[in-house]
């Protein structure tokens, strides 16, 4: 049970997809227009992330390592889809804000990257938890988010005005404002590292660490060492 | 070769459970799917003709209207409508009509809404079906102080030119123009619509 | 032809995949510190995105709908990808290995480059034609290049500037994004 614990701890706080792995920045920056839209996205993710994980985590044995990605793949696009289709049943508002970037979680680098570098090589309940803990720090994360573009850029939180409309800073709706909101809270979080005497953040390795290419990520000419 | 072979058939195995793991939601959800495109529908018909109780699909030749269409300014990259119903009182008298169009001018991709018009030529109203624009900004389409300065507009004087919403008395949202165009040429293209459908004069 | 110009200027500047999009941001900020690799993924991804838009709306338009099963397109398009991409790299070894050299590299971190996806799903929503699909998928490639390396092109020009310290890394980065992000929107008055 310790075991399980220690797996929420690692991916709410120790491995925080967002903030510490920088994974996912796709969804992270395109939906968090809102509290609403972040928390919605990263409560899908998680629910698509834990089943994955579980899946995986029992097939593990099953599946052959040289096709063990395409299999991977067919498993989570096929999760994917149907929570897709349980979304448009039951909570259809959430779909239609979410939008294209439902089945865009088929290539959330998250999803791919804990099925390869965790499912693929534990049992079943840790792999569980693994999952519920890694969707939680994401939704964390992207709620964060959310709740300080929709704050600064439409002067509410959860569709609550707090702020009079004409005292926003409409930017941080838009574009550009998801890229400056994140720049801050890692520049903040960078600062934190650099009073306790850690070094500041590296940039993630191309594609974080979505499985294959992570070895040739570092170099990716392959030849001349930069 | 053994190992392909064993590999393949594998890969096989699960891509075909998964595939019909996947039809199996598909049809178990496909009720609840069709109900809520139902609701969302009705729901916006509702909204723009509040009065009337049952809706009627309204046949009209496609290719006609898309030159009317174009005659009015609207290609179909542009502008184009999606549906017409009829909407009919519990006696089931014509009160007027429903139109569904689609802008594709909007901000972040088309907009889709429904526009009633009464059979008199007043517009009952607008409401939106797809509206995906920057929340703050053109999603203000969404609120009423918007939306209803088309309420009771006759379509008969509407200026249904490109980007006329100023001769309209329309008030653009404060930060998106492109939304604003792109409603306001959505429902000039259902006015046109409307009043090719009713032969351009109208009951009263 | 006026549509597919408007698709083309739309996706490519207008509507720019990076940064209004947010698709393919990972190869974005991670393969941008010179503008040789920025260059070198740019042309892989113009390769990649193009060939894929063209047989995922093949396979959309002429199996999907006709035999009723839409909604396998994300399950289908994700394993058509990373085929493809597998099978360019074998073909590119194989006959041209002046090019494998060149793009060979970048192309197996393109599977999960989720603008190769995306666009295909966009071509379906929209519901284009192939031709239509092809002009879309060539034109959100271009603007994914002109942005990476643009990126690069800027972190090259920095890399010996008095950055203060916590900025240093992805922040300074994600700033510059947004910074052009801002400049491209400029381009939406375009259409």
């Amino acid at each position: 049970m310790n075991k399980c614990i220690e797996r929420l701890y690692n991916g709410i706080i120790k491995e925080n997809p967002t903030f510490v792995l920088i994974l996912g920045m796709c969804p992270t920056l395109a939906v968090t227009t809102s509290l609403i839209n972040g928390a919605g996205m990263g409560l899908t993710t998680t629910v698509v992330l834990t089943l994955s994980n579980t899946i995986i985590a029992l097939l593990r044995k099953v599946i052959p390592d040289e096709v063990r990605m395409p299999a991977f793949i067919v498993i989570v696009a096929s999760l994917v889809t149907m929570v897709q289709f349980m979304l448009q049943a039951y909570l259809p508002s959430l779909n239609d804000a979410l939008g294209i970037y439902i089945p865009l979680i088929v290539v959330n680098c998250i999803i791919l990257g804990r099925a390869e570098s965790y499912a693929s090589k534990n049992p079943v309940l840790p792999s569980l938890f693994d999952g519920i803990g890694m969707g939680l720090g994401f939704t964390i994360g992207l709620s964060f988010l959310g709740a300080f573009r929709e704050i600064l850029g439409a002067g509410s939180i959860a569709g609550f005005q707090i702020i009079p409309e004409d005292y926003c800073i409409r930017i941080f709706g838009l574009a550009p404002g998801a890229f400056f909101v994140l720049a801050a809270l890692i520049a903040v979080q960078n600062k934190i590292r650099l009073s306790h005497g850690k070094k500041v953040k590296e940039l993630p390795s191309c594609n974080g660490k979505c499985g294959e290419c992570e070895q040739k990520c570092d170099n990716p000419t392959g030849k001349e060492g930069e | 070769m053994n190992k392909i072979i064993k590999n393949t058939i594998l890969l096989f195995i699960i891509t075909l459970v998964s595939g019909i793991l996947l039809g199996a939601v598909y049809e178990i959800t496909k009720e609840p799917r069709a109900k809520q495109e139902e609701i969302a529908r009705t729901k916006a018909y509702k909204n723009v003709f509040s009065d009337a109780d049952s809706f009627e699909d309204f046949e009209y030749d496609q290719s006609d209207m898309a030159a009317c269409l174009k005659e009015g300014g609207y290609d179909e990259a542009s502008a184009l409508i999606e549906s017409i119903v009829e909407a009919k009182s519990a006696s089931g008298d014509s009160l007027g009509y429903i139109i569904t169009v689609t802008d594709k001018k909007g901000y972040a991709g088309d907009i889709t809404f429904t526009l009633g018009i009464k059979n008199d030529g007043t517009i009952n109203g607008i409401a939106f079906l797809k509206l995906e624009e920057t929340a703050g900004m053109g999603m203000k389409a969404k609120d009423d102080a918007f939306k209803d300065q088309f309420s009771d507009l006759s379509a008969v004087s509407y200026n249904t030119e490109p980007d006329a919403f100023d001769s309209n008395g329309i008030d653009a949202i404060s930060g998106a123009t492109i939304t604003t165009k792109a409603v306001s040429n959505g429902v000039s293209a259902g006015v046109l619509c409307f009043k090719s459908i009713t032969g351009g004069d109208m009951d009263e | 032809m006026k549509e597919l110009l408007i698709i083309a200027i739309g996706s490519a500047f207008v509507n720019n995949v990076v940064l209004s999009q947010f698709l393919g941001l990972c190869p974005f900020l991670g393969v941008s510190k010179k503008t040789k690799t920025a260059g070198g993924m740019g042309a892989a991804v113009i390769f990649v995105i193009t060939v894929a838009s063209f047989i995922t709306s093949i396979i959309h338009n002429y199996i999907l709908v006709p035999t009723n099963m839409e909604y396998l397109d994300t399950i289908v398009f994700i394993l058509v990808i990373a085929a493809l991409v597998q099978l360019v790299e074998m073909i590119l070894k194989k006959n041209s290995p002046s090019l494998y050299e060149a793009l060979g590299v970048y192309l197996p971190l393109i599977t999960t480059n989720c603008a190769v996806l995306g666009v295909a799903l966009i071509n379906v929503q929209n519901s284009y034609s192939i031709i239509e699909s092809v002009i879309n998928g060539f034109a959100t490639a271009i603007g994914f290049t002109v942005a990476i390396v643009i990126m690069a092109g800027i972190r090259e020009k920095i890399e010996y500037n008095d950055i203060p310290e916590s900025l240093k890394g992805m922040p300074i980065v994600l700033i510059i994004a947004g910074l052009m992000s801002i400049a491209f929107f400029g381009f939406s008055g375009l259409l």
